[in-house]
């Protein structure tokens, strides 16, 4: 495309800036033929084009078409969550310092064990002295540790467990720190990495 | 056939038409503005807005791309899913309706991409077909049989001018003519240089101009 062709097409669609305008006068001035023909030409063009071409149209079934959206959104988003639900467990169960004080007190059973998982538990602690540990052994059946404690207050029936339970999880806040929500979308807890990567849990 | 050029009054209603529009485009921009921000809190009821303020916009556009109203309407779905899979990263540097011709245009030219390659060869062909009767965008009827049969006649050759330019001029001069765009907002629309849209023009023009010449419409 050359300077003259540019010159033109700009004049034609009205994009001349003050400097091409002055350009523009002067190319018009030496060919006023060629240009008036080039511009009427154009205008031809898109008298036809705008009869023949619409900007705007009544999209069929318009009703019809909005309500496929929304239900094409909506699957995808459960589609979505569903696949999120699942890697959202994994991570919680990964990063649980739960799962990880669990591991590690496997570990070191193993180690004292010298590899017999099935021997008794070595020792027991309980932070609050009001509760007591009556025994804490393996129980072969159960294929677990059962721990028997004594002095815990009695849990009410209708204690609502589910509140504890993670749903949704979000890393808002300042860097390291991550929030988890219930159901309720309230946060059951807030899971801080310390500069060693260990998580502590407020 | 002879098309009259602007006079003096025209210029006037011109003017007149041109400051309305810009009163009309200043409150849509509000609107969506304000209805952008409702969808990105979450609001499905301002999207649907969305939807029914442009849906006959991308419709009619994507349908001078692929002349045909079943796949237009499919392609215009695609589009505004993508618009609202995507409408939380909209910072609103653009106009909406930009970025949103420019969702358009991606989805139209993967749809077309995709079509060449199953049809090996036999897209040109297809593509100098004529609108399906009774199309919604269907070109105009007018009062008399002698202007009907004018503009039939000459609606054949445009529309066979029109298909015979290739994806990217084609696009251009309807985003320009039919949708009357700017340089800027077109090379928005299509993620090219203000350049390259003029010389597209130039070149579209030039191939639409010489086929009415050919045809004694000049």
């Amino acid at each position: 495309m050359t300077e003259k062709e540019e010159l033109i097409t700009r004049w034609i669609d009205g994009e001349l800036n003050t400097e091409q305008e002055l350009e523009f006068s002067k190319l018009k001035e030496s060919d006023p033929d060629l240009c008036a023909s080039l511009k009427a030409t154009a205008e031809n063009v898109r008298e036809v084009l705008r009869s023949e071409f619409n900007s705007d149209a009544e999209v069929p079934y318009g009703d019809f078409f909005n309500s496929q959206i929304e239900k094409r959104i909506r699957q995808s988003h459960a589609k979505e969550s569903e696949v999120r639900g699942v890697l959202n467990a994994g991570l919680i169960w990964i990063k649980s310092p739960f799962t990880w004080a669990s591991a590690s007190a496997f570990c070191l059973l193993l180690f004292l064990s010298n590899g017999n998982v099935n021997s008794t538990v070595v020792s027991t602690y309980s932070p609050d002295p009001s509760v007591r540990i009556v025994s804490a052994e393996f129980n072969e059946e159960a294929g677990a540790t059962v721990i028997k404690l004594e002095g815990l207050e009695r849990i009410p029936d209708d204690t609502d467990f589910s509140v504890n339970h993670i749903v949704s999880y979000d890393r808002q806040g300042p860097p390291g720190f991550v929030h988890f929500y219930n159901k309720q979308d309230e946060v059951v807890y807030i899971m801080e990495t310390d500069e060693y990567g260990l998580p502590n849990v407020f | 056939m002879n098309f009259s050029l602007s006079d003096s009054s025209n210029e006037e209603e011109q003017i007149y038409r041109n400051e309305g529009s810009v009163e009309i485009e200043n409150s849509n921009k509000e609107r969506d503005a304000q209805l952008i921000e409702r969808c990105q809190s979450g609001d499905y009821t301002a999207f649907d807005e969305l939807i029914t303020a442009y849906r006959g916009k991308i419709y009619a556009m994507i349908f001078n791309m692929v002349r045909n109203d079943a796949d237009a309407w499919d392609l215009s779905q695609d589009v505004f899913i993508k618009v609202w899979k995507a409408l939380s990263k909209f910072e609103g540097r653009s106009a909406f309706y930009t970025w949103l011709y420019r969702i358009a245009h991606n989805v139209t030219y993967d749809w077309l991409r995709k079509k060449k390659i199953r049809g090996a060869g036999e897209f040109n062909d297809e593509m100098l077909n004529e609108a399906e009767p009774g199309a919604l965008t269907a070109p105009k009827t007018f009062d008399t049989p002698d202007q009907n049969v004018q503009r039939a006649e000459l609606r054949d050759k445009i529309t066979i001018a029109i298909n015979s330019l290739s994806e990217d001029h084609r696009e251009v001069i309807l985003l320009k003519e039919v949708e009357g765009l700017s340089y800027q907002e077109i090379a928005e629309s299509i993620g090219s240089s203000i350049g390259t849209v003029m010389s597209r023009l130039y070149y579209a023009r030039k191939k639409l101009q010489e086929t009415l010449k050919d045809n004694n419409y000049d």
